[in-house]
């Protein structure tokens, strides 16, 4: 397990880039859009992994993880949608380690957040 | 009769609960030329799909709250009205059992997450030439 690794690039913009191909002429910077739906949806399932480790609600937790990690790697926040897996797929100890993992997640965001704030306003420019 | 209006609709009904996902979709959707009907939950695709069948093709997002996509796909393959609707399923599990188990219960073909709009539009038509063939 790598709580801390920080190799990774916490965004690849080449990734999120790749979107502009579906970008529709008028309309509003389609990437633009992805971004700010991440920013607003990710702290929501932050919100619902910590209630539901609280709870002792393993697959709640699980299915957020794993949103998170699907929507993570699919925008190219790969250092997100590596420790979101691993909470994912968790299965001993799991309350300490889990809030352990979602630390390293709410760590990390604060990067990516930087990161995809400057995306968001360069292409808003 | 009912099939042929089937094969001129354009309706592509999408259930996936990660509005990331169901954004990027809705779009690449679009941009093929279809008309995406979009629902957020493997409940809402079946308590719509009790009443509606005119659509070209279906994507699910294999794990949803409520009810899961393979589920809703469980449920179109035993009505006869639904049977022939093509169906995509959405995974990030590279679990080739969880794969194969699929395909036997009646998934058309699986786009793993992540995929670019390339790799959609290249799955989206295959689904719907599949959907020509039957």
């Amino acid at each position: 397990m790598s709580l801390t690794a920080t190799e990774t690039q916490p965004v690849d913009l080449a990734i999120l880039a790749v979107y502009d191909d579906a970008q529709i002429e008028g309309e509003p910077d389609f990437v633009v859009e992805l971004i700010d739906l991440y920013l607003n949806e990710v702290p929501r399932l932050f919100d619902t992994i910590r209630k539901s480790v609280a709870n002792k609600d393993r697959s709640t937790a699980r299915r957020a993880a794993h949103s998170l990690r699907g929507s993570s790697a699919n925008l190219g926040v790969l250092q997100m949608a590596t420790i979101a897996g691993e909470l994912e797929h968790l299965e001993n100890d799991y309350s300490n380690v889990a809030l352990e993992l979602l630390s390293s997640l709410e760590n990390e965001f604060e990067r990516v957040k930087e990161i995809l704030n400057a995306e968001r306003q360069r292409r808003s420019a | 009769m009912l099939t042929e209006a089937r094969t001129q609709t354009r309706r592509i009904l999408i259930a996936d609960d990660d509005p990331i996902i169901r954004h990027m979709v809705t779009r690449f959707v679009q941009l093929e030329g279809y008309q995406p009907v979009v629902v957020n939950d493997g409940g809402a695709a079946y308590r719509l799909l009790k009443t509606d069948a005119n659509f070209r093709g279906a994507i699910f997002d294999m794990m949803m709250p409520h009810l899961e996509g393979i589920e809703v796909m469980r449920f179109m393959r035993s009505e006869k009205r639904l049977m022939r609707i093509p169906v995509m399923m959405i995974t990030s599990e590279p679990d080739l059992k969880l794969m194969a188990n699929s395909f036997a219960a009646g998934v058309t073909i699986f786009l793993p997450k992540p995929f670019t709009t390339d790799q959609f539009q290249s799955t989206f038509r295959l689904l719907l030439n599949h959907h020509q063939e039957n």
